[in-house]
């Protein structure tokens, strides 16, 4: 009984989680701001789905390869969205560095902020 | 059939909603990311209904979909930044 | 890779046990032809997975930043704050070790939702990143 109450409130963290992350890819500005949306869903959800299908059956065969999924989910996916902000960059303005000039929006030094 | 997965299932399928709205009137980028993250959700509801339908066998295609996903995004993300 | 592969197969038959050495060795094989075509290699050092310890919460803490934001957008209409910034970074040299250096500090810090890695710049030794929420002072 315990463990169906915790893995029916590990299930309803990761769906609140990914639902919240799709209205964000829905009503964010940019494309920019849209992939900071897709991390929830990509490592934060599967996880809880993971840990609650452990904590439904256990350490068996089926909790392993679930726990494989998401082992690749979590290490590929900064790369993948280090890959696609970068992409979305050079698309944009031909490097991913920040460049001076008031076209390019101006280069910061030491943490300012470039909009 | 353990009902809470296959219900947690279904709501994440509706997920995909506003995610197929970008990915069809997006810029080209930002239809990127709504791929990206419907093959994040889609990866999830495999898994979902594997455990909710309690069909061991199920459970190997969510596993080789995170990789082909994860490997079909990098080959968009490549050629947008280089050729297209 | 084998034990992966029995991961996946569940069982310990002689024959899924040759089927899986097999794909090992192709999969190896593969693995370090990309890596010789690449000219890359890495080398790990145990004492860079430490900061490793602190990503959870870091990516807890970027998850409330991040819900924060969206939920300020949704409700009030405000944009977050989103800015691409330069944090110091060092590039190292071109030796495995660099390299692996490089990739896990790339990998760490796109982790957690707040922040993206671009690149490193080998010039300026800075990390160019992006965060949809960026506070007003960065230190």
């Amino acid at each position: 009984m315990a463990r169906q109450v915790v893995a029916d409130i590990l299930l309803g963290l990761a769906v609140v989680t990914t639902l919240g992350a799709s209205v964000g890819v829905l009503v964010m500005r940019d494309a920019y701001q849209k992939l900071h949306f897709v991390t929830p869903a990509a490592v934060v959800a599967p996880l809880l789905v993971a840990l609650a299908i452990f904590v439904q059956m256990g350490l068996v065969e089926n909790t392993g390869e679930t726990f494989l999924a998401l082992l690749f989910m979590v290490i590929a996916g900064p790369y993948l969205s280090h890959a696609t902000i970068r992409a979305i960059r050079v698309r944009e303005t031909g490097d991913w560095r920040l460049r001076e000039g008031p076209g390019d929006g101006g280069r910061t030094a030491g943490g300012e902020k470039e909009q | 059939m353990v009902m809470a997965f296959v219900a947690a299932a279904i709501a994440m399928l509706v997920a995909l909603i506003p995610a197929g709205i970008v990915l069809y009137r997006g810029e080209l980028m930002a239809s990127v990311v709504a791929y990206e993250f419907i093959t994040s959700v889609v990866v999830m509801v495999l898994a979902l209904l594997a455990q909710g339908f309690q069909r061991p066998s199920l459970f190997e295609l969510p596993v080789v979909l995170a990789v082909l996903l994860f490997g079909s995004a990098l080959v968009f993300v490549r050629a947008l930044e280089r050729w297209l | 890779m084998m034990s992966f592969w029995v991961m996946l197969d569940d069982s310990i038959n002689t024959d899924e046990l040759l089927a899986g050495a097999g794909a090992a060795v192709l999969a190896a094989f593969f693995a370090e032809l990309v890596t010789y075509q690449a000219a890359t290699r890495f080398r790990m050092r145990i004492g860079w997975l430490v900061p490793a310890f602190s990503l959870p919460g870091q990516v807890v803490r970027d998850m409330v930043i991040v819900y924060h934001a969206l939920w300020r957008r949704v409700a009030h209409g405000v944009q977050p704050p989103s800015a691409f910034l330069e944090l110091p970074a060092r590039f190292g040299d071109d030796r495995p070790e660099g390299l692996t250096r490089r990739t896990l500090l790339v990998g760490g810090t796109s982790l957690a939702p707040n922040t993206f890695v671009l690149g490193i710049d080998r010039d300026r030794d800075v990390m160019v990143v992006h965060r949809l929420v960026a506070e007003e002072k960065e230190s």
